[in-house]
């Protein structure tokens, strides 16, 4: 198979794509289940068809499943050239799952409801995750990730320990996962390859900008906080990150990261869910950038890929906010 | 209680009766004061919660209003995998004695830190979360110490109406019986004794 096939059934992929208004229909529903009856139609049917209980927990598996199914199907219709980097890409589901399960190793929640935290991987993982989450301690976690794309994290346990979070691991976890996609990006066509370093780079950018001003908003230490940037950028470079982590007053950070200044007047003014919002929007508007400007190369299955994580979100979104009340409009990434 | 019976209509269970009514108004005098302190105390607490409700509920609602969102954004897998690594919150509940009222009293032992915990979304949740906790707490210790307060004082209000309105008024009807009774038997034996003398003053004359 080779990459214009590929591209061709993104291209039919993305019709299924659930369209805009879909979706503020589904932001207007009152309850669960006029969830259920709008979705039953779409390619989300075949998975809530078979829950045996309707809730915003068990949908939200089901948009999780379906996510991984588009992802599994891309990943083995990649042509030999890009499969690597697909397989890269694809493994952000993995770090996911890893990181959800180190967090419930670190905390010492019972192996059982860890369990419950992970989405089912087959094709996509190759990780262990029954023998993950039986591990005695998370150092024995660590020691089961040898001879995977996640060794050599055991160094990240005494920063954790010495600061009683769990984030220093988490985010070299983040850090190897870019660090690979960004070694399997540096061999794609060169024609494909500045617009998924965009893609990829945004992303880096919009998690550094959050992790920059935390020590700001909400007083975390500024060593902590210099561990936690993942070293590549796009408009948010290193030195300007680290301003914003040492600056003392809102205009200073803002100053520091003018690029993504509406984010960070969002996260200075103590709302981080209108931040994400951004966030989302932005990485949105990237992906279609990515379809529309290259909309015969591997940028378009990159944005493809991104709409369905960005579509898993915001049902996941919906569906938590109906269940609890929440109005979901203004919170998705449309 | 039927006035006289099972009473003895005797001097010296009046007497009896007498001394125990004295001791029940005693206790019943005792009972109000009781009651009005407790209805001052019930007052009090009020006044306070309400002051101490003032804002507070906004900062809640707000608080569980962000903890849904954090749920619905990162959905509830990711959200209930963060957890703190720290030992949780710990409280120990002690009790205090108000007018002779077991009330709770919370001692805080240990507020887990939030600070360098969590990722973004999670930590703004946290954050407001933790800075209502100690109100919650002092809220929720008032909102039971009230609870106490006002049982106490429907108990207490129940008593007091029992002894003012059936208990007292029992005896005294008991007591107006046998002094009636006693009275009675007296005026009898006054006609009698009368009667007796007149009829020897007759025979004699």
């Amino acid at each position: 198979m080779d990459e214009t096939y590929l591209v061709v059934r993104c291209h039919g992929l993305s019709t299924r794509l659930l369209p805009g208004n879909v979706l503020e229909a589904l932001a207007s529903a009152r309850a669960v289940q006029d969830l259920v009856s709008i979705l039953t139609p779409t390619e989300y049917g075949r998975k809530i068809v078979g829950l045996e209980r309707l809730d915003a927990r068990t949908l939200e598996g089901a948009f999780k499943q379906v996510l991984a199914e588009r992802f599994r199907y891309v990943v083995r219709l990649a042509p030999e050239n890009l499969e690597g980097f697909l397989k890269a890409y694809a493994r952000r589901l993995e770090v996911g799952n890893l990181s959800r399960l180190l967090r419930g190793k670190y905390s010492a929640a019972p192996p059982g409801e860890i369990r419950t935290w992970l989405t089912p991987l087959e094709g996509l993982s190759g990780l262990d995750y029954e023998a993950l989450s039986e591990a005695e301690s998370l150092e024995k976690a660590l020691e089961l990730l040898e001879g995977t794309p996640y060794e050599g994290l055991e160094g990240y346990v005494e920063p954790c320990r010495r600061y009683g979070s769990i984030l220093p691991l988490e985010y070299a976890l983040k850090g190897l996962y870019y660090e690979d996609l960004l070694r399997h990006a540096e061999r794609l066509p060169p024609e494909s390859r500045g617009a998924a370093l965009a893609l990829i780079g945004l992303e880096v950018d919009l998690a550094n900008v959050f992790t920059s001003l935390a020590p700001l908003v909400y007083g975390y230490s500024e060593d902590l906080t210099a561990q936690l940037l993942i070293p590549f950028h796009r408009r948010a470079p290193g030195l300007k990150l680290m301003e914003a982590v040492k600056a003392r007053t809102h205009q200073a950070a803002l100053e520091a990261l003018a690029p993504y200044s509406r984010i960070a007047e969002h996260i200075l003014a103590g709302r981080d869910d209108l931040a994400e919002v951004e966030r989302l929007k932005l990485l949105r508007g990237e992906a279609m950038d990515a379809m529309h400007g290259a909309p015969i190369e591997l940028p378009y299955v990159l944005g493809y890929l991104s709409l369905c994580e960005l579509e898993c979100r915001d049902l996941s979104f919906i569906a938590v906010a109906v269940e609890h009340g929440v109005n979901p409009k203004g919170y998705l990434s449309i | 209680m039927t006035a006289g019976a099972g009473a003895r209509p005797t001097r010296g269970f009046l007497l009896e009766l007498k001394r125990r009514v004295g001791f029940i108004e005693e206790g019943y005098r005792l009972l109000e004061m009781k009651r009005d302190e407790l209805a001052k105390e019930l007052r009090a607490d009020l006044e306070e919660l309400s002051s101490r409700r003032m804002g507070f509920e906004e900062k809640v609602e707000e608080a569980l209003k962000t903890v849904a969102a954090m749920y619905a954004t990162l959905g509830y897998r990711e959200a209930s995998s963060w957890r703190n690594p720290e030992k949780g919150l710990e409280l120990e509940v002690l009790p205090k004695s108000v007018m002779g009222i077991p009330v709770p009293y919370v001692k805080v032992l240990h507020i887990p830190e939030v600070k360098d915990k969590f990722n973004p979304i999670v930590r703004a949740a946290a954050q407001k979360v933790h800075s209502i906790l100690g109100d919650l707490i002092s809220v929720a210790e008032l909102e039971a110490r009230i609870e106490r307060v006002a049982e106490d004082l429907e108990k207490t209000n129940r008593q007091v109406n029992a002894l003012e309105k059936i208990i007292i008024p029992g005896y005294k009807r008991t007591i107006k019986y046998i002094e009636d009774v006693l009275e009675e038997a007296m005026l009898e034996e006054f006609t009698r004794t009368k009667f007796v003398k007149a009829l020897l003053s007759r025979r004699k004359a």
